[in-house]
């Protein structure tokens, strides 16, 4: 499967969050990487760890569940 | 025609006020309290308020300063340089023993000058014939934003001869209201705009362009409103936006009981003292979204000691790794639609309280 390089950034515009949400939401559940490093990985600029791109995953798909919908972000290490 | 006023605080728990009197080109402000960081902007306020009025030679009276830092010398120093530039000066009088060890140990003597005068107000008044021309004292208030905007007005109606009074109106969370005033008269002026939605000053705060009532008698626009402003004795409205890079926030509102009292001007210091007004209001509103910012952040470092918590309980029941014991939490959430943080809790909790339900 090919991945579009900017899928994690397209996710974030349906969820509605913005770069700063997002990141504030990612830094909530532990992550450790700066919101400027954040931005590189939605991107496709830089590339996460599994553990960063499956926080910034689970920080979207939650969003998605607050807005009563499913998890449409798959993770790297399900 | 000169007139003098006065009122004044007796509020001795007030941490700072200040007594300005304006004479023509010459100033007093007299400073009782403290001046430190959390009262310098009511100081800088009243201060560059006073320049903008035209004052050219401004005393500060500092013999009942009880505290004053390097914070609070700088809007001092600020408005002396500005003063010099222009060929004017201004002197600390009478400094009380915080002020003159302030201003020694920082060198500040240089361009801020200590006077100690025989007399003051008695050679102020026989300088100008008729006695002072207008006096204004600053009340003092726990909230620094409602001080400094008291302040405001308070100088505003001073500063503006043709002006009786004058209120602040601001646009907070959709909906306007006074944030001060120099009267209930005009407050309540304000709040009849309000409750029948129209009238200069909501104008003026939506649009953010000034509107003008020359003669209230006369004004055909805003019927529903401008029978109560006759009654009350009104006949000259002035309502000045107060705008922002985010568009209007509000507007500064002079009043007058004679009509036609600010076809000959006043405009442009409405205009010096309601940018004034949006540079505070504007100052404290990025305030509040520093400490919501703050907030936030202290409670996500409470919800990251949390899930390292909870990654550490499953690291020792399971033994397994940290990023491993992520994975787990991070699966029950998915699994349960339950977020993460809330998954931490409940098995903190649970190991807290193994019986519990």
């Amino acid at each position: 499967m090919v991945e579009r390089a900017d899928h994690l950034d397209r996710a974030r515009l349906e969820a509605g969050l913005s770069h700063t949400e997002l990141w504030m939401r990612y830094f909530e559940l532990g992550g450790m990487s700066s919101a400027l490093e954040v931005e590189g990985y939605l991107y496709g600029a830089l590339h996460p760890t599994a553990h960063d791109h499956d926080l910034i995953a689970h920080a979207l798909n939650e969003r998605f569940v607050e807005l009563g919908g499913d998890h449409p972000v798959a993770y790297r290490s399900s | 025609m000169s007139r003098s006023d006065r009122s004044r605080s007796t509020d001795d728990t007030a941490a700072l006020s200040l007594d300005v009197t304006i004479d023509g080109t010459s100033a007093e402000v007299s400073i009782r309290g403290e001046v430190d960081l959390g009262t310098v902007p009511l100081l800088d306020v009243v201060l560059t308020a006073v320049i903008e009025h035209g004052c050219t030679r401004v005393a500060v009276e500092a013999s009942r300063v009880e505290f004053l830092d390097c914070a609070g010398l700088r809007p001092i120093a600020a408005a002396a340089n500005l003063l010099r530039r222009d060929g004017g000066e201004l002197v600390v009088r009478s400094p009380a023993r915080p002020v003159v060890r302030v201003l020694e140990l920082t060198g500040a003597t240089a361009i801020v000058p200590i006077e100690e005068p025989a007399s003051t107000v008695d050679e102020v008044s026989e300088a100008m014939p008729g006695g002072l021309t207008q006096m204004a004292a600053v009340p003092a208030s726990t909230d620094m934003l409602e001080a400094v905007l008291d302040a405001l007005v308070v100088l505003a109606a001073a500063t503006i001869s043709a002006a009786d009074g004058a209120s602040l109106t601001l646009r907070r969370h959709g909906q306007l209201a006074t944030a001060a005033s120099t009267g209930e008269t005009f407050a309540a002026l304000d709040q009849q705009q309000y409750d029948a939605g129209e009238g200069p000053c909501v104008d003026a705060a939506i649009e953010g362009r000034p509107f003008q009532v020359e003669s209230a008698e006369d004004e055909r626009r805003w019927p529903a409103f401008m029978g109560s402003v006759v009654d009350r004795g009104v006949h000259s409205i002035l309502s000045t936006p107060l705008l922002t890079a985010m568009g209007p926030v509000g507007a500064l509102n002079l009043y007058a009981r004679r009509a036609g009292a600010f076809e000959a001007g006043g405009h442009d210091v409405a205009t010096a003292f309601a940018d004034q007004a949006a540079t505070i209001v504007g100052y404290s509103g990025a305030q509040r979204s520093a400490e919501q910012v703050t907030e936030r952040l202290r409670s996500a470092l409470e919800a990251r000691e949390t899930i390292a918590q909870a990654q550490g309980i499953l690291m020792g029941r399971q033994e397994v790794s940290a990023e491993q014991a992520y994975v787990i939490l991070r699966r029950r959430s998915q699994d349960t639609d339950v977020p993460l943080i809330d998954q931490a809790r409940q098995l903190i909790a649970d190991v807290a309280d193994p019986n519990g339900g």
